[in-house]
Protein backbone atom coordinates (compact mmCIF):
# COMPACT_ATOMS: atom_id res chain seq x y z
CA UNK A 1 0.00 0.00 0.00
CA UNK A 2 1.23 3.66 -0.66
CA UNK A 3 2.85 5.74 1.97
CA UNK A 4 -0.45 7.91 1.62
CA UNK A 5 -2.37 4.99 3.41
CA UNK A 6 -0.73 5.69 6.59
CA UNK A 7 -3.43 6.85 8.66
CA UNK A 8 -0.39 7.95 10.73
CA UNK A 9 0.21 11.05 8.09
CA UNK A 10 -2.89 12.28 9.30
CA UNK A 11 -3.76 13.44 5.80
CA UNK A 12 -7.68 13.22 4.94
CA UNK A 13 -7.85 12.94 2.58
CA UNK A 14 -4.47 12.03 0.85
CA UNK A 15 -2.96 13.43 -1.78
CA UNK A 16 -1.98 11.15 -4.87
CA UNK A 17 0.68 12.98 -6.95
CA UNK A 18 0.08 10.24 -9.64
CA UNK A 19 -2.54 7.21 -10.71
CA UNK A 20 -1.43 4.21 -8.19
CA UNK A 21 -2.57 0.96 -9.35
CA UNK A 22 -1.64 -1.79 -6.98
CA UNK A 23 -3.16 -5.54 -8.29
CA UNK A 24 -1.42 -8.94 -6.43
CA UNK A 25 -2.35 -12.86 -6.58
CA UNK A 26 -2.30 -12.96 -2.98
CA UNK A 27 -0.47 -16.43 -1.56
CA UNK A 28 -1.25 -15.92 1.79
CA UNK A 29 -3.60 -14.15 4.06
CA UNK A 30 -3.29 -10.11 3.97
CA UNK A 31 -4.38 -7.21 5.87
CA UNK A 32 -4.32 -3.31 5.67
CA UNK A 33 -5.80 -1.61 7.94
CA UNK A 34 -7.77 0.89 7.73
CA UNK A 35 -7.10 4.39 6.19
CA UNK A 36 -7.99 7.55 4.05
CA UNK A 37 -8.85 7.69 0.57
CA UNK A 38 -9.38 9.81 -2.34
CA UNK A 39 -10.97 8.56 -5.34
CA UNK A 40 -10.40 4.93 -6.70
CA UNK A 41 -11.45 2.08 -8.33
CA UNK A 42 -11.45 -1.23 -6.04
CA UNK A 43 -11.84 -4.83 -7.85
CA UNK A 44 -10.52 -8.33 -8.06
CA UNK A 45 -8.83 -9.32 -11.52
CA UNK A 46 -9.82 -13.05 -10.37
CA UNK A 47 -12.54 -14.44 -8.24
CA UNK A 48 -13.27 -12.08 -5.07
CA UNK A 49 -12.30 -9.80 -2.63
CA UNK A 50 -13.40 -7.85 0.77
CA UNK A 51 -13.09 -4.77 0.69
CA UNK A 52 -14.25 -2.20 3.84
CA UNK A 53 -15.32 0.91 3.31
CA UNK A 54 -16.43 3.11 5.71
CA UNK A 55 -16.54 0.14 7.58
CA UNK A 56 -19.17 -1.71 5.58
CA UNK A 57 -18.03 -4.87 3.90
CA UNK A 58 -18.17 -5.33 0.05
CA UNK A 59 -17.49 -8.20 -1.76
CA UNK A 60 -16.72 -7.16 -5.06
CA UNK A 61 -16.30 -10.07 -7.67
CA UNK A 62 -14.38 -10.38 -11.00
CA UNK A 63 -16.66 -8.04 -13.87
CA UNK A 64 -17.46 -5.40 -10.70
CA UNK A 65 -15.79 -2.73 -9.14
CA UNK A 66 -16.39 -0.59 -6.18
CA UNK A 67 -15.77 2.95 -6.53
CA UNK A 68 -14.53 4.56 -3.34
CA UNK A 69 -14.78 7.95 -2.68
CA UNK A 70 -12.52 11.02 -1.51
CA UNK A 71 -12.51 10.66 2.26
CA UNK A 72 -13.96 7.75 2.71
CA UNK A 73 -11.79 5.21 4.68
CA UNK A 74 -10.74 1.63 3.47
CA UNK A 75 -9.39 -1.99 5.03
CA UNK A 76 -8.67 -4.68 2.89
CA UNK A 77 -8.80 -8.18 4.83
CA UNK A 78 -8.23 -11.65 2.95
CA UNK A 79 -8.58 -14.56 5.27
CA UNK A 80 -7.90 -16.76 2.32
CA UNK A 81 -5.21 -17.17 -0.52
CA UNK A 82 -5.40 -16.77 -4.09
CA UNK A 83 -7.51 -13.57 -3.67
CA UNK A 84 -6.37 -11.33 -6.51
CA UNK A 85 -7.61 -7.84 -5.42
CA UNK A 86 -6.56 -4.98 -7.73
CA UNK A 87 -6.92 -1.37 -6.52
CA UNK A 88 -6.73 2.02 -8.95
CA UNK A 89 -6.50 5.28 -7.38
CA UNK A 90 -6.46 8.74 -9.34
CA UNK A 91 -4.05 11.44 -9.83
CA UNK A 92 -5.86 13.67 -7.24
CA UNK A 93 -5.85 16.55 -9.98
CA UNK A 94 -7.57 14.40 -12.35
CA UNK A 95 -11.10 15.77 -11.31
CA UNK A 96 -9.35 19.30 -12.17
CA UNK A 97 -8.35 18.06 -14.77
CA UNK A 98 -10.99 16.33 -16.80
CA UNK A 99 -14.11 18.70 -15.46
CA UNK A 100 -11.77 21.46 -16.87
CA UNK A 101 -11.67 19.99 -20.53
CA UNK A 102 -15.00 18.60 -20.11
CA UNK A 103 -16.61 21.79 -19.18
CA UNK A 104 -14.13 24.22 -21.56
CA UNK A 105 -13.06 21.60 -24.05
CA UNK A 106 -14.36 21.24 -27.88
CA UNK A 107 -17.37 18.93 -26.66
CA UNK A 108 -19.94 20.28 -23.68
CA UNK A 109 -20.36 17.18 -22.38
CA UNK A 110 -21.46 18.24 -19.26
CA UNK A 111 -25.16 19.99 -19.03
CA UNK A 112 -24.05 22.27 -16.80
CA UNK A 113 -20.84 23.05 -14.58
CA UNK A 114 -20.17 21.23 -11.32
CA UNK A 115 -20.07 24.57 -9.41
CA UNK A 116 -22.87 24.04 -6.66
CA UNK A 117 -21.44 20.24 -6.40
CA UNK A 118 -17.72 20.70 -6.28
CA UNK A 119 -16.36 17.10 -7.07
CA UNK A 120 -18.41 15.67 -5.13
CA UNK A 121 -18.38 11.58 -6.15
CA UNK A 122 -20.01 9.98 -3.62
CA UNK A 123 -23.50 8.91 -5.62
CA UNK A 124 -21.13 6.40 -7.34
CA UNK A 125 -19.44 4.82 -4.23
CA UNK A 126 -21.14 1.61 -4.44
CA UNK A 127 -20.32 -1.74 -6.15
CA UNK A 128 -21.06 -1.34 -10.14
CA UNK A 129 -21.55 -4.33 -12.14
CA UNK A 130 -19.34 -2.90 -15.01
CA UNK A 131 -17.52 -5.06 -17.12
CA UNK A 132 -16.14 -2.34 -19.11
CA UNK A 133 -13.86 -0.69 -16.40
CA UNK A 134 -13.08 -3.62 -15.27
CA UNK A 135 -11.92 -5.08 -18.62
CA UNK A 136 -9.72 -1.54 -18.50
CA UNK A 137 -8.59 -2.15 -15.40
CA UNK A 138 -7.13 -5.66 -16.39
CA UNK A 139 -5.55 -3.85 -19.31
CA UNK A 140 -3.99 -1.49 -17.08
CA UNK A 141 -2.12 -4.40 -14.97
CA UNK A 142 -1.02 -5.69 -18.11
CA UNK A 143 0.53 -2.58 -19.07
CA UNK A 144 2.04 -2.22 -16.13
CA UNK A 145 3.85 -5.61 -16.04
CA UNK A 146 4.43 -4.79 -19.43
CA UNK A 147 7.67 -3.48 -21.66
CA UNK A 148 5.28 -2.05 -24.67
CA UNK A 149 6.97 1.19 -26.26
CA UNK A 150 4.92 3.83 -24.40
CA UNK A 151 3.45 2.08 -22.19
CA UNK A 152 2.70 5.10 -20.10
CA UNK A 153 1.17 6.53 -22.92
CA UNK A 154 -1.18 4.12 -23.35
CA UNK A 155 -2.11 3.92 -19.19
CA UNK A 156 -2.68 7.98 -19.11
CA UNK A 157 -4.71 8.01 -21.97
CA UNK A 158 -7.09 4.91 -20.53
CA UNK A 159 -7.13 6.09 -17.33
CA UNK A 160 -8.14 9.66 -18.35
CA UNK A 161 -11.20 8.12 -20.37
CA UNK A 162 -12.10 5.87 -17.46
CA UNK A 163 -12.09 8.73 -15.59
CA UNK A 164 -14.44 10.74 -18.18
CA UNK A 165 -16.82 8.18 -17.90
CA UNK A 166 -16.98 8.48 -14.09
CA UNK A 167 -17.49 11.88 -14.34
CA UNK A 168 -20.89 11.65 -16.64
CA UNK A 169 -21.99 8.94 -14.44
CA UNK A 170 -21.54 10.63 -11.68
CA UNK A 171 -23.39 13.64 -13.00
CA UNK A 172 -26.15 11.60 -14.36
CA UNK A 173 -26.61 10.17 -11.12
CA UNK A 174 -26.45 13.46 -9.28
CA UNK A 175 -29.37 14.80 -11.64
CA UNK A 176 -31.44 11.12 -10.51
CA UNK A 177 -30.67 11.89 -6.92
CA UNK A 178 -32.03 14.79 -6.78
CA UNK A 179 -35.66 13.59 -8.02
CA UNK A 180 -35.75 11.78 -4.40
CA UNK A 181 -38.05 14.40 -2.40
CA UNK A 182 -37.03 13.78 0.94
CA UNK A 183 -35.33 17.11 3.28
CA UNK A 184 -31.64 15.45 4.38
CA UNK A 185 -29.16 15.05 1.84
CA UNK A 186 -27.46 12.07 3.56
CA UNK A 187 -31.31 10.36 3.47
CA UNK A 188 -31.47 11.16 -0.12
CA UNK A 189 -27.65 9.85 -0.90
CA UNK A 190 -28.27 6.81 0.91
CA UNK A 191 -31.73 5.93 -1.01
CA UNK A 192 -30.36 6.56 -4.09
CA UNK A 193 -27.31 4.64 -3.74
CA UNK A 194 -29.70 1.55 -2.20
CA UNK A 195 -32.37 2.05 -5.32
CA UNK A 196 -28.99 2.30 -8.17
CA UNK A 197 -27.55 -1.31 -6.71
CA UNK A 198 -30.95 -2.58 -6.87
CA UNK A 199 -31.11 -1.63 -10.86
CA UNK A 200 -27.59 -2.63 -11.53
CA UNK A 201 -29.05 -5.86 -10.06
CA UNK A 202 -31.75 -5.82 -12.47
CA UNK A 203 -29.68 -5.25 -15.15
CA UNK A 204 -28.07 -8.34 -14.37
CA UNK A 205 -30.63 -10.57 -13.37
CA UNK A 206 -33.71 -9.28 -16.10
CA UNK A 207 -34.28 -12.01 -18.14
CA UNK A 208 -35.12 -14.43 -14.85
CA UNK A 209 -37.92 -11.92 -14.62
CA UNK A 210 -37.52 -10.78 -11.19
CA UNK A 211 -39.89 -9.78 -8.71
CA UNK A 212 -40.88 -6.56 -7.71
CA UNK A 213 -40.14 -8.29 -3.86
CA UNK A 214 -37.00 -9.86 -5.13
CA UNK A 215 -35.77 -6.75 -6.45
CA UNK A 216 -36.75 -4.55 -3.14
CA UNK A 217 -34.80 -7.40 -0.98
CA UNK A 218 -31.35 -5.97 -3.02
CA UNK A 219 -31.89 -2.39 -2.05
CA UNK A 220 -32.93 -3.63 1.52
CA UNK A 221 -36.90 -1.57 1.17
CA UNK A 222 -40.26 -2.53 1.78
CA UNK A 223 -41.47 -3.45 -2.15
CA UNK A 224 -44.51 -0.93 -1.98
CA UNK A 225 -41.67 2.04 -0.77
CA UNK A 226 -39.08 0.61 -3.23
CA UNK A 227 -41.41 0.85 -6.26
CA UNK A 228 -42.41 4.41 -5.07
CA UNK A 229 -38.55 5.51 -4.90
CA UNK A 230 -37.64 4.17 -8.14
CA UNK A 231 -40.38 5.84 -10.10
CA UNK A 232 -38.93 9.16 -8.26
CA UNK A 233 -35.67 8.93 -9.43
CA UNK A 234 -35.57 7.14 -12.72
CA UNK A 235 -39.45 7.99 -13.57
CA UNK A 236 -40.03 4.87 -14.78
CA UNK A 237 -41.61 1.34 -12.90
CA UNK A 238 -39.17 -1.45 -11.81
CA UNK A 239 -41.90 -3.66 -14.29
CA UNK A 240 -41.23 -0.71 -17.33
CA UNK A 241 -37.00 -0.71 -16.88
CA UNK A 242 -36.92 -4.54 -16.58
CA UNK A 243 -38.75 -4.72 -19.75
CA UNK A 244 -36.63 -1.95 -21.44
CA UNK A 245 -33.93 -3.54 -20.35
CA UNK A 246 -35.53 -7.01 -22.03
CA UNK A 247 -36.09 -4.76 -25.33
CA UNK A 248 -32.38 -3.66 -25.47
CA UNK A 249 -30.88 -6.84 -25.37
CA UNK A 250 -33.07 -7.83 -28.11
CA UNK A 251 -32.10 -5.23 -30.55
CA UNK A 252 -28.48 -6.28 -29.97
CA UNK A 253 -29.29 -9.70 -30.28
CA UNK A 254 -31.36 -9.08 -33.77
CA UNK A 255 -28.46 -6.76 -35.16
CA UNK A 256 -25.87 -8.82 -34.30
CA UNK A 257 -27.43 -12.56 -34.65
CA UNK A 258 -29.59 -14.72 -36.63
CA UNK A 259 -31.86 -15.95 -34.14
CA UNK A 260 -35.75 -17.03 -34.90
CA UNK A 261 -37.72 -14.13 -32.78
CA UNK A 262 -38.79 -17.01 -30.50
CA UNK A 263 -35.29 -17.71 -29.71
CA UNK A 264 -35.08 -14.29 -28.83
CA UNK A 265 -37.73 -14.32 -26.52
CA UNK A 266 -36.64 -17.10 -24.72
CA UNK A 267 -33.22 -15.55 -24.32
CA UNK A 268 -34.47 -12.50 -23.06
CA UNK A 269 -37.40 -14.12 -20.98
CA UNK A 270 -40.17 -12.87 -22.89
CA UNK A 271 -43.26 -15.42 -22.65
CA UNK A 272 -45.15 -14.11 -25.57
CA UNK A 273 -43.78 -13.80 -29.33
CA UNK A 274 -46.59 -11.10 -30.19
CA UNK A 275 -46.31 -8.85 -27.21
CA UNK A 276 -43.03 -8.35 -27.58
CA UNK A 277 -43.14 -7.43 -31.21
CA UNK A 278 -45.40 -4.87 -30.30
CA UNK A 279 -43.50 -3.56 -27.48
CA UNK A 280 -40.54 -3.59 -29.21
CA UNK A 281 -42.42 -1.40 -32.08
CA UNK A 282 -43.11 1.01 -29.55
CA UNK A 283 -39.64 1.09 -27.58
CA UNK A 284 -38.09 1.14 -31.22
CA UNK A 285 -40.49 2.73 -33.71
CA UNK A 286 -39.90 0.06 -35.88
CA UNK A 287 -40.59 -3.87 -36.04
CA UNK A 288 -38.04 -6.24 -34.97
CA UNK A 289 -37.45 -7.48 -38.11
CA UNK A 290 -36.20 -3.48 -39.28
CA UNK A 291 -33.26 -4.61 -36.73
CA UNK A 292 -32.32 -7.66 -38.60
CA UNK A 293 -28.45 -8.37 -39.39
CA UNK A 294 -28.09 -8.10 -43.04
CA UNK B 1 28.92 6.78 0.76
CA UNK B 2 26.38 8.01 -0.97
CA UNK B 3 26.23 9.27 -4.37
CA UNK B 4 24.39 12.58 -5.00
CA UNK B 5 22.71 12.84 -8.27
CA UNK B 6 22.11 15.99 -10.04
CA UNK B 7 18.49 15.55 -10.38
CA UNK B 8 18.84 18.49 -13.86
CA UNK B 9 20.11 15.94 -15.39
CA UNK B 10 16.75 14.00 -15.95
CA UNK B 11 15.13 17.39 -17.15
CA UNK B 12 16.19 16.34 -20.61
CA UNK B 13 17.72 13.86 -23.13
CA UNK B 14 19.12 14.05 -26.43
CA UNK B 15 19.33 11.03 -28.84
CA UNK B 16 20.42 10.67 -32.51
CA UNK B 17 20.48 8.24 -35.55
CA UNK B 18 22.32 8.33 -38.92
CA UNK B 19 19.62 8.18 -41.41
CA UNK B 20 20.52 7.23 -45.07
CA UNK B 21 18.19 9.59 -46.36
CA UNK B 22 17.90 13.13 -47.42
CA UNK B 23 16.91 15.87 -44.87
CA UNK B 24 13.65 16.61 -46.67
CA UNK B 25 12.71 13.14 -46.97
CA UNK B 26 13.46 13.18 -43.20
CA UNK B 27 11.68 16.41 -42.36
CA UNK B 28 8.32 14.94 -43.70
CA UNK B 29 9.18 12.06 -41.82
CA UNK B 30 8.13 13.76 -38.57
CA UNK B 31 5.52 17.07 -40.35
CA UNK B 32 3.52 15.09 -42.65
CA UNK B 33 0.38 12.37 -41.28
CA UNK B 34 1.60 9.84 -43.76
CA UNK B 35 5.23 10.33 -43.21
CA UNK B 36 4.34 10.32 -38.96
CA UNK B 37 2.38 7.07 -39.43
CA UNK B 38 4.80 5.26 -41.99
CA UNK B 39 7.08 4.59 -38.25
CA UNK B 40 6.05 5.79 -35.48
CA UNK B 41 2.33 5.73 -34.14
CA UNK B 42 -0.79 6.53 -36.78
CA UNK B 43 -0.89 10.52 -37.08
CA UNK B 44 -3.28 13.56 -38.36
CA UNK B 45 -2.30 16.87 -38.20
CA UNK B 46 -4.84 19.32 -37.73
CA UNK B 47 -4.59 23.03 -38.72
CA UNK B 48 -5.90 26.27 -36.74
CA UNK B 49 -9.02 25.80 -38.43
CA UNK B 50 -9.51 22.82 -37.20
CA UNK B 51 -9.04 20.84 -40.74
CA UNK B 52 -7.64 18.05 -41.05
CA UNK B 53 -4.49 17.95 -43.25
CA UNK B 54 -3.99 15.51 -45.83
CA UNK B 55 -1.41 12.81 -45.74
CA UNK B 56 1.61 14.52 -47.34
CA UNK B 57 0.61 18.14 -46.30
CA UNK B 58 3.39 19.78 -43.79
CA UNK B 59 1.92 20.65 -40.54
CA UNK B 60 2.83 24.16 -39.69
CA UNK B 61 3.46 25.74 -36.21
CA UNK B 62 0.02 25.61 -34.43
CA UNK B 63 -1.18 22.20 -35.20
CA UNK B 64 -2.76 20.04 -33.35
CA UNK B 65 -2.27 16.12 -33.82
CA UNK B 66 -3.65 13.04 -32.26
CA UNK B 67 -1.63 9.50 -32.53
CA UNK B 68 -3.17 6.59 -32.19
CA UNK B 69 -1.74 2.88 -32.70
CA UNK B 70 -2.40 1.15 -36.06
CA UNK B 71 -3.79 -1.95 -34.56
CA UNK B 72 -6.36 0.46 -32.92
CA UNK B 73 -6.64 3.52 -34.71
CA UNK B 74 -9.70 4.53 -32.61
CA UNK B 75 -8.07 4.71 -29.41
CA UNK B 76 -6.29 8.45 -29.54
CA UNK B 77 -3.40 7.67 -27.21
CA UNK B 78 -1.74 11.28 -27.22
CA UNK B 79 -2.81 14.37 -28.36
CA UNK B 80 -0.70 17.93 -28.61
CA UNK B 81 0.56 20.88 -30.59
CA UNK B 82 3.14 21.21 -33.10
CA UNK B 83 5.38 24.15 -31.26
CA UNK B 84 7.92 24.73 -34.06
CA UNK B 85 8.09 23.64 -38.00
CA UNK B 86 10.42 25.90 -40.02
CA UNK B 87 10.01 23.42 -43.18
CA UNK B 88 13.16 22.13 -43.46
CA UNK B 89 14.79 20.86 -40.67
CA UNK B 90 13.64 21.93 -37.46
CA UNK B 91 10.24 20.47 -35.84
CA UNK B 92 9.14 21.06 -32.40
CA UNK B 93 5.79 18.92 -30.83
CA UNK B 94 4.49 19.21 -27.36
CA UNK B 95 4.37 15.56 -25.80
CA UNK B 96 4.98 13.85 -22.30
CA UNK B 97 3.37 16.27 -19.44
CA UNK B 98 3.15 18.56 -22.73
CA UNK B 99 6.95 18.90 -22.16
CA UNK B 100 8.82 19.62 -26.22
CA UNK B 101 10.58 17.42 -28.22
CA UNK B 102 12.34 18.94 -30.81
CA UNK B 103 13.62 17.52 -33.99
CA UNK B 104 16.65 18.84 -35.84
CA UNK B 105 18.17 17.14 -38.84
CA UNK B 106 21.48 17.99 -39.79
CA UNK B 107 24.38 16.76 -42.04
CA UNK B 108 27.18 15.24 -39.96
CA UNK B 109 29.98 13.10 -41.47
CA UNK B 110 28.42 13.16 -44.59
CA UNK B 111 25.23 11.39 -42.97
CA UNK B 112 21.93 13.01 -41.95
CA UNK B 113 21.42 13.08 -38.89
CA UNK B 114 17.90 13.54 -36.73
CA UNK B 115 18.40 14.51 -33.61
CA UNK B 116 15.85 14.72 -30.80
CA UNK B 117 15.28 16.51 -27.67
CA UNK B 118 12.50 15.82 -25.14
CA UNK B 119 13.05 18.79 -23.06
CA UNK B 120 11.51 20.33 -19.53
CA UNK B 121 10.83 17.31 -17.66
CA UNK B 122 9.99 17.76 -13.81
CA UNK B 123 12.63 15.93 -11.76
CA UNK B 124 10.73 14.56 -9.56
CA UNK B 125 10.94 10.74 -9.00
CA UNK B 126 7.53 9.69 -10.26
CA UNK B 127 8.89 11.80 -13.56
CA UNK B 128 11.69 10.94 -13.97
CA UNK B 129 11.16 6.83 -13.59
CA UNK B 130 7.61 7.18 -15.79
CA UNK B 131 8.91 10.15 -18.52
CA UNK B 132 12.34 10.50 -18.43
CA UNK B 133 13.00 6.90 -18.34
CA UNK B 134 10.14 5.19 -20.46
CA UNK B 135 10.16 7.88 -23.20
CA UNK B 136 13.79 7.28 -23.73
CA UNK B 137 13.06 3.42 -24.21
CA UNK B 138 10.01 4.34 -26.28
CA UNK B 139 12.15 6.90 -28.58
CA UNK B 140 15.07 4.20 -29.16
CA UNK B 141 12.55 1.58 -30.38
CA UNK B 142 10.90 4.21 -33.04
CA UNK B 143 14.02 5.97 -33.75
CA UNK B 144 15.27 2.67 -34.44
CA UNK B 145 12.43 2.03 -37.08
CA UNK B 146 12.04 5.35 -38.24
CA UNK B 147 15.90 4.60 -39.63
CA UNK B 148 14.86 1.33 -41.60
CA UNK B 149 11.24 2.27 -42.68
CA UNK B 150 13.80 5.37 -44.25
CA UNK B 151 16.43 3.50 -45.54
CA UNK B 152 13.68 0.91 -47.33
CA UNK B 153 13.99 -1.88 -44.48
CA UNK B 154 11.37 -3.60 -42.47
CA UNK B 155 8.73 -1.96 -40.54
CA UNK B 156 9.60 -3.03 -37.11
CA UNK B 157 6.74 -2.39 -35.79
CA UNK B 158 4.28 -4.89 -34.33
CA UNK B 159 1.11 -5.74 -36.66
CA UNK B 160 -0.50 -8.30 -34.42
CA UNK B 161 -3.50 -6.10 -32.15
CA UNK B 162 -3.82 -9.55 -30.06
CA UNK B 163 0.03 -9.24 -29.01
CA UNK B 164 0.28 -6.75 -25.85
CA UNK B 165 3.63 -5.51 -24.13
CA UNK B 166 6.25 -5.64 -26.88
CA UNK B 167 8.91 -2.68 -27.06
CA UNK B 168 7.76 -2.94 -30.73
CA UNK B 169 4.50 -1.50 -29.69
Amino acid sequence: MPEMFNSLNEITPPVYNDHYLYAEHLQRPYECSECPSNIGLLTAADGSCDYFVNGGRHQVHQDQVFFISRGSTLAVRSRTKDVYPALLFFHSRLPDVVMFSLQYGGEVLLEKPFDTLPYDFSYLERTHADPGIFATIVSLIDLGGGSGSFAWLQADMAIRRLFEDLVLKNQEAYKHSQNIQVLKASTRLEIFKRISTAKDWMEAQYQDSPTLEAIAAIASMNSQHFLRMFKQVYSITPHQYLIDCKLKKARQLLENNDLTISDICQAIGFESAFSFSVLFKKRFGMPPSHFRRT
Amino acid sequence: MTQQFDLSKFSEFKLRVNVNTGIENAYRAWASSAGVSSWFLRATYKDQQGKFRSGDELAQEGDEYALSFTTNPEMVICTGKVLKANGRDLFCFSFSKGCPVTISIYQEQDETIIQLIESHLPTDEDTIRKHFIGDTKGWIFYLTNLKSVLEGGLDLRNKNAALKSVITQ
